[in-house]
């Protein structure tokens, strides 16, 4: 990828990045995010979501839909698996995205939730979860070793900055709606709902004619990763079939300046259902 | 009557009236003059003509008419519009020409696959439609059996002579307590349906069905064949009080009421939290059940005769759990209609 290409995706990326006007302090560094993502968990695990010290205009979504705090994975009997576990951390924001195996309601599922804290208290959840009920092809509960490195970190030297690596993702997006190669390594592996895909210039998931909204909510340098949320729509009209949208966390590891891994948490919604986050 | 009723009675009565919004539209017989049953028919042959040209031209809008497929706002002319590529043979219309409404359940054709459209439309004096309510069942099975099993039923189409005529309060009471029957239900409720009452939902008898497998998750519930209750009749089912399962019945809806056939067509979430893993029947007894956390998006009509439900006619989809029908803020809005959950309770 030309040093020109990377500098106008990073500047399409621009505002997806930029924090509100009027956005509260974050209040929450790496290591805080990291911590609140595993009380999160823990929370999950408990269905107990008064063991987090909420702000008071906190709100969560399940796959799109705002809920009470007393509702879904606040009232059903969870279990929380690290065998299949990372976390983004992104201080700038005050976002940290989370992927994990997890049984949901006794059953196997995937989860990957996006939280955002401010005066050092969660104030959004934004929960994308897929049950291995849904998709009968993956044993979710025998996941393991997630393909990202997300642990892994990039000598300082040859880290990407934040916009940068926005670019590199929304460039990835723009590919899958011009049914062209993004900015992939030819060693690149990708993974959706836990299942190995045959390659990541494949798309995803097929039939894809637009990925929109698109968010990268947290984004961290020091691994190479971008966490973004984004809805995969396919108008039906190309492939012959329904109209239909993808809710989707797809994770992305760019290194040396090609996308390296992609890990996806998908759930099917309605065709352009609003994912409760976009002003939709 | 005591006092606690009379004064749930006066909420229930001022949620669906809405009396105090300003913008609530009333039943009008200028408007029903203007473009009756005839009318409005026409007018759903006009939007299948458009949506199998794939075409949104054809049809007269308004400037800002609103369209939702799945409960999800859409540009008009995107979802089915860009997909269909025919019409069916199944028709079944719900006219109410003095609200300018029309439902309907149609078979089409998507992409050459059978799909059941379920279409609500408003029409506006003049005749430009400025609402327009889709949900689309994509399972062809179901559809094909539809347009070969002889339906819609006779009874339908039939009118209601006019001594026995309800009146549009009486009919949405009458819908919606099928609707307050069923959440949490516990089995000693008022259950007024006839004798000879049947369910037909995404065309399977789900009522006095002996032998008649179910679709979707019912078949999953452990207690389900155990209690045969597909096999019972319409208040023997309610009053063993399984349906306990359906938790919640939001977004209740009752916008097209046929009046001159006794019938509501009506749009409803039925919510299953998950929470319940055992239910207790009416007759003491505890069953686990297969309850997990869903939704069904459906529209659902109901005959009513004499004052009870006598036919029921549904078609449904699965939702994200407790997910928005797109028009409950709208309607609240323009018609003064909150949920009307409160009614009959």
């Amino acid at each position: 990828m030309t040093a020109l290409l990377k500098a106008a995706a990073g500047a399409l990326c621009a505002a997806a990045l930029a924090p509100a006007a009027v956005a509260a302090p974050s209040e929450c560094d790496r290591d805080c995010l990291v911590e609140t993502a595993q009380d999160f968990l823990d929370a999950v695990a408990a269905h107990d979501a008064s063991l987090l010290d909420w702000n008071a205009y906190a709100r969560w979504t399940l796959n799109g839909i705002e809920l009470p705090f007393s509702e879904a994975v606040w009232a059903l009997e969870n279990g929380v698996s690290d065998s299949y576990q990372y976390i983004v951390p992104d201080a700038e924001t005050g976002e940290v995205g989370i992927v994990t195996t997890w049984t949901f309601d006794g059953t196997p599922a995937l989860m990957a939730a996006r939280l955002k804290v401010e005066w050092g208290r969660p104030s959004e959840a934004e929960l994308i979860v897929n049950t291995q009920a849904r998709d009968a092809e993956t044993d979710y509960a025998a996941l393991a070793n997630p393909l990202l490195g997300a642990s892994t970190a990039i000598p300082e030297a040859s880290r990407l900055s934040r916009d940068d690596l926005a670019g590199f993702a929304d460039s990835y997006f723009d590919g899958l709606e011009a049914q062209a190669f993004g900015p992939v390594a030819t060693s690149c592996a990708r993974i959706v709902n836990g299942a190995p895909m045959e390659s990541c210039g494949l798309f995803e998931p097929e039939h894809t004619d637009t990925v929109s909204p698109r968010r990268f909510a947290a984004v961290d340098p020091s691994r190479g990763l971008v966490f973004a949320i984004v809805r995969y729509n396919d108008d039906g009209v190309r492939e012959g079939g329904a109209p239909n949208s993808t809710l989707a966390a797809t994770v992305l590891r760019i290194t040396n300046s090609e996308i390296t891994r992609i890990e996806t948490v998908a759930e099917g919604v309605h065709y352009m259902a609003p994912t409760g986050w976009d002003g939709d | 009557m005591p006092l606690r009723l009379t004064l749930a009675a006066c909420a229930a009565l001022a949620a669906y009236a809405g009396a105090a919004h300003a913008q609530t539209q009333q039943p009008s017989d200028a408007l029903a003059a203007e473009c009756g049953r005839d009318c409005l028919e026409a007018l759903v042959d006009d939007y299948l003509e458009a949506l199998a040209a794939n075409d949104p031209s054809r049809l007269t809008v308004t400037g800002d008419v609103r369209f939702t497929e799945q409960g999800v706002e859409l540009p008009l002319g995107h979802g089915l519009w860009k997909t269909a590529s025919g019409i069916g043979t199944y028709r079944h219309i719900f006219a109410d020409p003095q609200m300018g409404q029309v439902g309907a359940y149609m078979s089409v054709r998507e992409n050459g696959q059978p799909a059941m459209l379920e279409l609500r439309m408003k029409r506006e004096p003049g005749g430009a439609v400025s609402e327009i309510e889709t949900l689309v069942i994509r399972n062809a099975g179901q559809v094909t059996r539809m347009e070969e099993g002889g339906f819609p039923l006779p009874l339908w189409t039939e009118p209601v002579p006019e001594s026995e005529r309800l009146t549009r309060e009486q009919l949405v009471r009458a819908a919606n307590s099928y609707f307050s029957a069923l959440e949490n239900q516990d089995g000693r409720g008022i259950y007024a349906f006839s004798d000879d009452c049947n369910r037909l939902e995404n065309s399977n008898y789900t009522s006095n069905a002996q032998g008649t497998s179910f679709e979707g998750s019912l078949d999953d519930a452990p207690t389900y064949a155990e209690l045969n209750i597909g096999a019972l009749g319409c208040r023997e089912q309610f009053e063993t009080g399984y349906f306990a399962i359906d938790t919640e019945l939001h977004g209740r809806r009752f916008p097209v009421v046929d009046i001159e056939r006794g019938a509501v067509f009506a749009w409803v979430f039925f919510d299953h939290d998950g929470k319940s893993k055992e239910i207790t029947l009416a007759d003491g007894s505890k069953r686990p059940t297969g309850n997990a956390l869903w939704t069904w998006q459906m529209g659902e009509s109901f005959k009513i005769e004499r004052g009870l439900i006598t036919h029921i006619e549904a078609w449904m989809v699965e939702a994200q759990y407790h997910q928005s029908g797109g028009w409950d803020n709208f309607d609240r809005d323009h018609y003064g209609i909150v949920d009307a959950g409160g009614i009959g309770k």
